[in-house]
């Protein structure tokens, strides 16, 4: 059975059933709706995301549904991703961030998992200046707020 | 893969929600944390609250009434809130009655603990599986002895 999904530019994408089950917010409306063959509007995905993310729920199709984790550390791993997960995430930085809204708007937890783990990365290892670089983020401290920050933090630097 | 540049407005890290930055926080270890505070204000607020959890002291403390303090807290997770010399916040309750092992390293006991002060602490769970080590440092404003507990 498949199903049709419609992105907000209008573009419809024919999909396994299975495969649009991974989002459990269209898992949830096929449940609502029943039997039905009537397209399903996703206002919130472009068709260029949509494509990214219809790739990722074909090659996941498979998975095992995700229980989440019981674990005693809330702080989580971010080196564990899978390799097809890697290469899927290498991306410009706006298609980065347009996935994992649409992982978010479209409940699909693992995609969502690892936009974040991807974004953690990107994160890890860097000087502020160079996160500011990466993202594109203006430094809105005065020069006092930044030596006060810096001062308050730097001892905690000594690993 | 097409990557369309459709947006004027590109999508980028202040775009997502707030609880989707605290998910990305979630995969951050304490010292990444402190060098996203100092990234730009809107970083600061975001992840602050993953870096200091506070224990006040309406008095000036020295090491051994902070050591005391703290196993007080341990043995008894209310002992902050009906001890009105010492106020012990909420997210320091949730954390105390996981620690059973403290280390300060603090050279002299009776040395009285002042703004800018760190020691170590090392903690493990009950159940012993899980461990973690952290940094306690000490603020002083406002006449409170201020107590950040760093990287639970």
């Amino acid at each position: 059975m498949t199903v049709i999904l419609v992105s907000s530019d209008n573009q419809d994408f024919k999909v396994d059933k299975e495969v649009a089950e991974r989002s459990i917010l269209i898992k949830n409306m096929l449940e609502d709706v029943g039997e039905s063959d009537s397209p399903i509007p996703l206002p919130n995905v472009t068709s260029a995301v949509l494509t990214k993310v219809i790739e990722y729920c074909e090659h996941h199709r498979n998975d095992p549904v995700q229980v989440p984790e019981e674990t005693d550390d809330p702080r989580k791993r971010s080196n564990d991703i899978e390799e097809w997960d890697m290469k899927f995430m290498q991306v410009d930085q706006e298609m980065l961030f347009e996935i994992i809204l649409a992982a978010n708007y479209l409940d699909i937890k693992p995609l969502l998992d690892v936009g974040c783990k991807t974004v953690a990365n990107i994160i890890k290892g860097k000087t502020p200046e160079e996160i500011r670089k990466a993202f594109n983020i203006v430094n809105d401290f005065t020069p006092e707020e930044e030596a006060q920050i810096k001062k308050e933090n730097e001892w905690a630097e000594d690993r | 893969m097409e990557q369309e540049q459709v947006a004027a407005t590109r999508t980028s890290f202040k775009d997502l929600p707030p609880e989707i930055q605290s998910m990305i926080g979630q995969f951050l270890n304490p010292y990444d944390m402190t060098v996203c505070v100092r990234v730009c204000q809107a970083w600061k607020v975001l992840f602050i609250p993953y870096i200091w959890r506070h224990v006040k002291s309406s008095e000036s403390m020295n090491w051994s009434s902070m050591e005391y303090v703290l196993w007080r807290c341990i043995d008894d997770p209310l002992y902050g809130l009906r001890e009105p010399a010492y106020l012990v916040d909420d997210d320091l309750l949730g954390l105390m009655p996981t620690i059973h092992y403290f280390t300060p390293t603090a050279t002299n006991p009776d040395r009285e603990i002042s703004a800018g002060d760190g020691f170590r602490y090392i903690w493990t769970g009950i159940d012993a599986h899980s461990v973690a080590a952290g940094w306690l440092q000490i603020h002083q404003q406002q006449g409170y002895t201020t107590v950040l507990v760093y990287g639970a």
